[in-house]
């Protein structure tokens, strides 16, 4: 029944794709590891499922199993993958690769590797369509050659309007007496190399045609490839499609070369797509619309989505059906909704006590009803309101302005990356620098830390201006202000021991002897949680999270007033980011410490800054206090970002739920 | 619009295309806890393993290798050759007799007599201190220098990267044989085996230099340079102690590969006769006096040969294996 002629089945009571017992495992030099133990997964056509888990679930791999796109020494080492019936584990290579973007399409996870940069978007796309056989002129052919009853099968869904096609459309239109307004509308509907004969019909009806078959008949008979780069860019939100395609990958944003990845993905109208983390690399914003658009592209063209993600929230708004990965194993699945809102697995709840989105919202329940919780971190943000300013960071009209080299000397452009903000951290408080990428924020917090010279403009420290000081009191003002970067791999010096990378400040402004600074690193150690049999270890040994902690020990190691929190949890998995984010609070608490928060979660920052200070284009376009942002904000673009956060459309209640 | 969402009613609005009712397969599922526990607390550190760093790391890969074991035992065997050469060889290279001109092997010269009548086998055991002298020096020199100057291009850049940048390349332009040729001849009178390794370590730095600076310039973006910085550490300081022990890496397996090829190029010059003087006991000088008897005697050209051969071959297989195990990509964690 499922020959390639044949049509595919489409009951909706059969699964799509139903794996069961599925067991994938990688050969190390530590020996064999099972990356996926025993998995059962079903996905029924045109439904969205999503699979949640930390990094190392196997989340991917599993994704990667069912294409048998497996990295390296992956091999199925046991279970079955059925797809459309038909049984894929020990299926001969040509089937699979037949089956490959034609029946499953993938959106990969990075858009910056995944085009390949010396050649055209459009050239790129047709690639994908040729390797699938999809509408090429020689298809077209065999077609038009051999099947006259395809050709009249009133669906003709695998037929799309060309481009003389759909001129020749709307003059037959003009000439049948449509009233022009009835026309242009109908010029709208029509999507050159998107539109399918079948569509055609409809927008030909609705436009008050009577014979509208014949005629989509006659004019709707396929669409050279340049037009179906041209349709499936459109589709995919790339509006004046023709020149689009006719760019490179460097021409474009990340967005915009995500939504070419997706139009890849839809090439050959696959009955199932697999969306692998599809917009972890953009910004928040590009991140909602691009998922918005996902959504009902796959719904019109009836296409299963199967997303892979680490964020609950967003899984849990974007699929019906979840599927909670823990160490290789399913843990939990089940309605999303359900699941949310009754999850039973303990690590299942851990997950929806941690994921910052859905930590934010229910803050925002909590708060719009009038309930304290305690999951809001920042409790001091009343006190601070009231106690007369003691601002140890005073930040006026601060300017950077970067020259732009041009292709010829003297040609340079300026380029103002953080143009005249001010802002106050008060002291014991958390600020929330947030933005996009390339909104200035870790420009400014550079600038802050004493590490880029200002263009214009003033930042005091404690009532003295740090860009006066020179010498020995810009070495003295340095232990007073440490940094936290985002980067847990490269934020540690791969060739100190962490003994030696906590002991070096102390080592640098000379406090204390050797003795006293082994006690205060063990007692640095101590206050990130971290036994100090660690000193001895070296970076490349420890987690994600585990660094960012031995950077906080760092950072903390001179006794500083403000830390410079620069996307200091963004890299890590929810779990460990909310034990971070609570170990940070914590340490605030205890020793009294100013936090300059800079990220471009929203969601994070509802549960820790005290002030939020929103960043666009370099310029502060709206502060205030947390509360007042989120409750009412006032500007567009903060609206924007907080929509962004996902799970706005769920119906979430203020407390974590229980078992 | 966050609040939207607050206090809704619990509704059961399913997404587009979504089916009402769960269907089979998909009812709401949680695994035996017995069958999949939640290990521990949050990211707790490892403690199982023993601690290591790269460089241990690179030993431990370096070790579980036959090629590393080869090339470390013919570069013990030459190097103890050329520091005790008395031990393995009691004969004096320089001792002479022209009675024995060509002589074959026999008991106490296996390896038999050159043209002059001199013990073939005590002149490949003496002649490997020149070759090793030669390229041990060299390669310091060399490593040294372009270091320093590959660093500070690659640190500092801008102007100064761009003046030594265009410095290297002139000397990477000139080719390092002819330029030692020309030197080496005219210093005709003292041609020891430091001239000689000088003469090289001035044309032989460049390739050097330029592996150190791209080391450092990928180095010095990372956000522990910019730690360092904020911690008050000196330009100079975080160059010295983050900077250049991150990007040596390279340099050491590129230098131990180059010390192979300087010993080639001062047995080249020996052979020119622009090396090292007769006086001095060498392979190259060696090779060259063979060639005259070559047809007739060609065990003579043999055996320095091959010697020197064993030599460079060493080198140039440690050389490998270190690149292998300090190459972090080829290593996973």
């Amino acid at each position: 029944m499922t020959t390639d002629n044949a049509p595919a089945s489409t009951d909706p009571a059969q699964p799509l794709l139903d794996v069961t017992g599925l067991e994938v495992s990688f050969t190390t030099s530590q020996g064999v590891v099972q990356a996926v133990r025993g998995v059962d997964l079903t996905i029924y056509p045109g439904q969205s499922v999503a699979i949640v888990g930390e990094s190392g679930s196997g989340k991917s791999t599993l994704a990667h199993a069912v294409i048998n796109l497996l990295p390296g020494t992956g091999t199925i080492t046991g279970g079955s993958i059925k797809f459309d019936g038909r049984e894929l584990v020990g299926a001969s290579k040509k089937e699979i690769i037949d089956l490959r973007g034609r029946k499953i399409g993938l959106v990969p996870q990075d858009p910056m590797s995944n085009l390949n940069p010396v050649w055209r978007i459009g050239f790129q796309i047709k690639e994908a369509l040729k390797a699938n056989g999809v509408d090429t002129r020689r298809r077209r052919q065999q077609l038009t050659d051999a099947l006259v009853e395809i050709e009249t099968t009133p669906s003709g869904d695998d037929l799309y309007l060309g481009s003389a096609g759909k001129k020749e459309l709307l003059a037959a239109l003009r000439q049948a007496g449509v009233a022009e307004k009835a026309v242009e509308k109908a010029e709208a509907a029509l999507h050159v190399g998107s539109t399918t004969r079948a569509q055609a019909v409809g927008i030909l009806e609705q436009a008050g045609l009577r014979e509208a078959e014949a005629l989509a008949a006659e004019h709707v008979t396929g669409a050279s490839p340049t037009d179906r780069v041209a349709g499936l860019l459109a589709e995919a939100g790339l509006g004046d499609a023709e020149r689009r395609a006719r760019q490179y990958p460097h021409e474009f944003s990340g967005g915009m070369r995500q939504r070419a990845l997706i139009a890849m993905g839809l090439a050959a109208r696959p009955r199932l797509l697999i969306a692998d983390e599809p917009t972890s690399a953009l910004d928040v914003t590009v991140q909602k619309t691009i998922l918005d658009h996902l959504g009902t592209l796959t719904a019109e063209l009836g296409a299963a989505v199967l997303f892979i993600t680490h964020d609950l929230g967003l899984a849990a708004e974007r699929a019906e059906h979840l599927v909670v990965m823990y160490k290789g194993k399913i843990v939990e699945s089940g309605p999303s909704r359900q699941i949310l809102r009754a999850p039973r697995h303990p690590y299942t709840q851990r997950l929806v006590a941690a994921a910052p989105s859905l930590a934010s919202r229910r803050i925002q329940s909590a708060h719009a009803a009038g309930i304290e919780t305690d999951e809001l971190l920042a409790s001091h943000a009343e006190s601070g309101g009231h106690k007369h300013a003691d601002n140890v960071v005073e930040v006026k009209d601060l300017t950077k302005v970067f020259r732009i080299r041009g292709s010829r000397p003297g040609t340079g452009t300026d380029f103002t990356a953080v143009d005249q903000i001010s802002f106050s951290v008060a002291r014991g408080t958390t600020l929330a620098l947030v933005g996009e990428s390339g909104s200035g924020k870790s420009t400014a917090a550079n600038m802050v830390l004493g590490l880029l010279e200002p263009t214009a403009g003033t930042v005091e420290f404690d009532g003295v201006d740090i860009t006066s000081l020179r010498g020995k009191e810009a070495f003295r003002f340095r232990r007073r202000i440490q940094p936290v970067f985002q980067n847990p791999y490269g934020s540690l010096d791969p060739m100190f021991s962490i003994y030696r990378t906590i002991e070096e400040p102390l080592r640098v402004h000379q406090v204390g002897d050797a003795k006293a600074r082994e006690k205060r690193v063990r007692e640095l150690l101590d206050m990130v949680a971290l036994p100090s049999t660690m000193m001895r270890r070296f970076p490349n040994e420890l987690s994600g999270g585990q660094r960012q902690r031995i950077a906080v020990a760092r950072a903390l190691a001179l006794n500083p007033e403000v830390i410079v929190l620069d996307e200091a949890v963004s890299a890590l998995d929810v779990l460990v980011q909310a034990q971070v984010l609570t170990l940070l609070n914590d340490l605030q608490a205890e020793l009294g410490l100013s936090y300059l928060f800079i990220t471009h979660d929203l969601a994070v920052v509802r549960q820790i800054a005290d002030k939020v200070c929103v960043m666009q284009n370099g310029r502060i376009v709206e502060q205030g206090s947390t509360d007042t942002i989120f409750d009412s904000p006032e500007q567009e673009y903060t609206r924007e970002l907080l929509a962004a956060i996902p799970g706005a459309s769920l119906d979430i209640g203020p407390q974590v739920p229980a078992a | 619009m966050p609040d939207a969402a607050a206090n809704d009613i619990p509704t059961e609005d399913v997404p587009e295309g979504a089916a009402v009712g769960v269907r089979a397969g998909q009812a709401h599922f949680f695994a035996d806890l017995d069958q999949s526990p939640v290990l521990g607390a949050v990211d707790a550190p490892d403690e199982s393993s023993a601690p290591s760093s790269l460089w241990r790391d690179a030993w431990v890969q370096m070790r579980g290798r036959v090629l590393f074991w080869v090339s470390a035992a013919i570069i013990l065997l030459v190097v103890l050759v050329a520091l005790f050469p008395g031990v393995f060889s009691q004969t004096d290279p320089r001792f002479c007799d022209l009675s024995r001109s060509v002589g074959g092997p026999e008991a106490g010269h296996w390896f038999g007599f050159d043209r002059q009548g001199c013990d073939v086998y005590a002149r490949v055991i003496f002649g490997a201190r020149a070759s090793v002298t030669v390229g041990v020096l060299t390669t310091l020199g060399v490593s040294v220098f372009g270091v320093i100057i590959g660093s500070l291009a690659g640190y500092y850049g801008k102007w100064f990267d761009a003046i030594l940048s265009r410095i290297t390349d002139i000397f990477f332009a000139i080719p390092l044989l002819l330029a030692a040729i020309l030197v080496a001849s005219v210093f005709s009178e003292s041609r020891t085996t430091f001239l000689i390794a000088g003469v090289l370590a001035v044309f032989g730095w460049p390739q050097i230099a330029r592996i150190t600076r791209g080391a450092v310039m990928s180095v010095k973006n990372n956000e522990f340079v910019t730690a360092a910085q904020a911690l008050g550490l000196s330009r100079s300081g975080i160059l010295l102690r983050h900077i250049i022990p991150n990007a040596i890496a390279p340099v050491i397996a590129t230098a131990t590969v180059a010390l192979g090829t300087f010993i080639v190029v001062e047995a080249t010059l020996s052979f020119l006769g622009v090396g090292l003087p007769p006086s001095t006991v060498s392979w190259g000088g060696d090779i060259s006096r063979a060639q005259a008897v070559i047809r007739t005697s060609p065990q003579l050209l043999l055996y320095p040969g091959a010697a020197l051969g064993l030599t460079v071959l060493g080198f140039i297989m440690m050389g490998d294996v270190v690149r292998d195990a300090l190459d972090p990509k080829a290593r996973t964690r």
